[in-house]
């Protein structure tokens, strides 16, 4: 078997919360949050088969966190979250129809942030999301649910 | 000009009047200010002192925290 995974443009993830400050240093708080990740497309091909297959994995996940901020100096911020997602995975097969799993799984957070005003911020992250996972021996496995690591660049506005 | 002279110095004493029941009867409700350096001292009162009693406003590290949204691209 042959695939070729294929990103179809951004995902996105808009989230909010409440930072509490514990000193000048520290604020922790907690954050929920939506998503929906790139899409991928996979077009495979068996070697028993000779008709490709278009296959299109898609999820959208919910998430709760527990948030810290270091505020390393005057602009730039030390970002670490924790917490558990709820992830909802959808793979849309031909002949087969579409499969839809879903899995609550721990999430991890890391990044930095550079404020640009006293209220807006521009942040950079790597999240990861660790769910049971899906190994190149279970493609087209439709119960499985597929880690889901992704950079995010956004910003926030601090109300 | 005697006849506005003596009307002058009616009003002056009418105010003075006025003035004087409007302030007996705003200490009588507590709503005059009571004047911080009325009776103080040059001892008493020094020019640190006073400033340290200029109310003012809280700056962002006294606040609780911070509200916030965020919109990020995935990649």
């Amino acid at each position: 078997m042959q695939d070729d995974g294929i990103h179809k443009g951004f995902g996105w993830h808009i989230y909010g919360g409440y930072l509490f400050d514990i000193n000048p240093l520290l604020s922790i708080g907690p954050e929920v949050g939506y998503a929906q990740p790139t899409k991928n497309v996979y077009k495979t091909s068996f070697d028993q088969v000779t008709l490709p297959m278009t296959i299109v994995y898609s999820a959208t996940y919910l998430d709760l966190l527990a948030a810290a901020r270091i505020h390393a100096t005057s602009h730039l911020d030390i970002i670490g979250k924790f917490g558990a997602a709820s992830v909802t995975q959808n793979i849309e097969m031909p002949l087969l129809g579409t499969s839809t799993g879903q899995q609550v799984a721990p999430e991890l957070v890391a990044g930095l942030a550079y404020n640009v005003s006293q209220n807006v911020e521009v942040n950079l992250t790597y999240d990861t999301i660790l769910t049971d996972g899906v190994n190149q021996s279970d493609f087209g496995k439709c119960d499985k649910i597929a880690n889901i690591n992704t950079f995010e660049l956004g910003m926030n506005y601090y109300f | 000009m005697k006849k506005f002279l003596t009307a002058l110095a009616l009003l002056t004493a009418i105010s003075n009047v006025v003035l004087a029941a409007d302030t007996n009867f705003l200490s009588t409700l507590g709503g005059s200010t009571p004047d911080p350096l009325a009776n103080a001292t040059a001892e008493q009162v020094s020019p640190d002192e006073v400033a340290v009693n200029i109310p003012t406003v809280p700056n962002k590290e006294a606040n609780v925290g911070s509200l916030f949204v965020g919109l990020d691209f995935k990649f």
